[in-house]
């Protein structure tokens, strides 16, 4: 199994390296001509510039701290709403509406209303991510909630389960590989919106160093932080994912969650 | 169950699960009662003076304003082009990727790693990036908001392919189906996946045209948002805010429509 394993790793390399090499060739040989597009060699230097003077590290601690409390508090907040608005028809039907339209709404237009509150702080890098974040996990929690089996519930009367117990040894664990997709969705979009509330006002992290390269007209640099926002999304994700199989074997692969 | 109830094909009727609620359901329009009594809570009860909470009537005012001056309808109108046709092509170029990329037995290996690179990459840091590169105009925010949507297509087609049920791709084989008719069982088959990954593609396509607007000052809703912000205009922002939230609504109502018709004339069993 290993040597086959070593492989498949390796050929996964092939495609990425491909890829920078043919950007680095195209515009060496004047191929493809855009003033500002940085070759992957100067970006590479750029990167070793700023991860020498420290900016990096800097900027890039700042906002995934930020995303990661941002998640951690629509977590914590999303499953018990979820759970609440799952557990009761009456709330389902008095307040589900509600809730899709205020997840529908485009959270870029959110983002100068929060402005326009909080001015130009953390707390508004903190309320937009969180805000983004919250949606997916309510939603997923409720389906999860709902698509819990009738059979299950049945076993719950017969053993006399109190309400509480019900909900921690029934409900929550079948419910759980829904809720662990919408914690998912849920950190990508709060890393983002934390990118996004960094590039639009407040003056720290990856977002406001990438903005900031833009408008000094240092393209290589400006791609530098892309590459970084690209490898922490992926790290994240890699994160989540090895750490929910641990938790539950069934993760969803399919992105069933729209917002 | 009892044996006289029919079997039906339906997904759920396969797997017989009986399930605690039907999520599926439509949340009925009484829901949307919070929202109408805190908007009228908010109108009686709120500060006339306030600049963090402005009245929901100063809103109508406001946005009439803002089409007095002429600037309303030709914003929605460019958000909305932008938007449409970042979805076609998205929608192109995605099931064609991914029907290719499906096909392919070695890929699913050798691209992954690539492929979930790129999609975890923020579309929001593209927007500076695409700015500097092809400067601000419209194809800039066509490549943009494609570039950021085009992954849930591509994935989910790719996903339906390499999903395809045995018997099929038999078929394909021992038919030995080639060109049109090969690629059009493929399609066939692969129609639910697609709808899947526009329904997922439409929103943030939105959301990314209004963004690349915001940031880079193109003409469109998203601009507008930009100056009633930055003039401190909270009410145009909140109004604003509703418009985008219409145009978000109209899309998924358009998106669901089309997925339901085609659907129905393609039938439900693949």
């Amino acid at each position: 199994m290993a040597p086959h394993r070593r492989r498949s790793k390796l050929i996964g390399w092939i495609a990425p390296v491909t890829m920078v090499v043919i950007w680095q060739l195209s515009i060496v040989t004047g191929l493809i001509r855009f003033r500002y597009f940085p070759t992957p060699v100067s970006v590479a230097e750029a990167l070793q510039t700023l991860i020498s003077s420290g900016a990096l590290l800097e900027n890039t601690a700042h906002t995934v701290l930020v995303a990661l409390l941002a998640w951690v508090i629509a977590g914590v907040l999303g499953i018990c709403l979820g759970l609440v608005i799952g557990l009761s028809v009456p709330i389902w039907k008095g307040i589900m509406a509600s809730v899709d339209v205020l997840r529908s709404l485009p959270i870029i237009a959110l983002i100068p209303v929060g402005v326009i509150i909080f001015g130009f702080t953390l707390k508004l890098e903190i309320v937009i991510a969180t805000y983004a974040a919250i949606w997916p996990i309510i939603v997923n929690t409720v389906s999860g909630v709902h698509q819990t089996r009738t059979e299950l519930l049945d076993v719950g009367n017969m053993l006399r389960m109190s309400r509480w117990e019900r909900m921690r040894k029934l409900i929550f664990p079948s419910s759980l590989p829904l809720i662990l997709v919408g914690l998912r969705l849920g950190l990508g979009l709060s890393l983002v919106l934390t990118v996004v509330s960094e590039i639009v006002g407040t003056p720290q992290g990856i977002g406001y160093a990438l903005i900031s390269a833009e408008q000094a007209l240092h393209p290589s640099e400006m791609f530098a932080y892309i590459v970084t926002v690209g490898i922490v999304g992926y790290l994240l994700n890699s994160i989540f994912l090895y750490s929910a199989q641990a938790l539950s074997p069934v993760e969803r692969s399919r992105e069933s969650n729209p917002s | 169950m009892t044996t006289r109830t029919p079997i039906s094909l339906t997904k759920s009727g396969i797997r017989g699960n009986r399930r605690h609620h039907d999520g599926k359901g439509v949340a009925p329009m009484i829901g949307l009662l919070p929202i109408a009594i805190l908007l009228v809570i908010w109108q009686f009860l709120g500060n006339p003076h306030s600049v963090f909470f402005p009245l929901p009537s100063h809103w109508w005012t406001a946005i009439q304003g803002v089409e007095q001056q002429g600037n309303l309808w030709s914003s929605i109108l460019a958000t909305s082009l932008t938007f449409i046709e970042s979805i076609i092509v998205a929608a192109l170029i995605g099931t064609s990727l991914g029907i290719a990329l499906g096909s392919i037995r070695w890929g699913g290996k050798a691209l992954d790693p690539l492929l979930d690179f790129l999609r975890n990459l923020p579309a929001a840091a593209l927007v500076p990036a695409a700015a500097i590169v092809l400067g601000t105009n419209t194809k800039m925010a066509l490549v943009i908001v494609v570039l950021s949507s085009i992954w849930p297509i591509l994935l989910n087609t790719r996903a339906e392919i390499q999903n395809l049920s045995p018997v099929l791709s038999s078929s394909i084989i021992n038919l030995r189906l080639s060109g049109w008719h090969r690629l059009s069982v493929m399609i066939g088959s692969a129609l639910p996946g697609i709808l899947l990954g526009i329904r997922v593609a439409a929103p943030l396509a939105l959301i990314v045209t209004l963004l690349a607007e915001f940031i880079t000052n193109l003409s469109g809703v998203g601009a507008l948002i930009l100056s009633a912000q930055q003039n401190f205009n909270s009410a145009e922002v909140y109004a604003l805010l509703v418009v985008a939230g219409l145009l978000a609504l109209a899309v998924n109502s358009l998106v669901s429509a089309i997925e339901a018709s085609v659907l129905r004339r393609h039938g439900p069993s693949t």
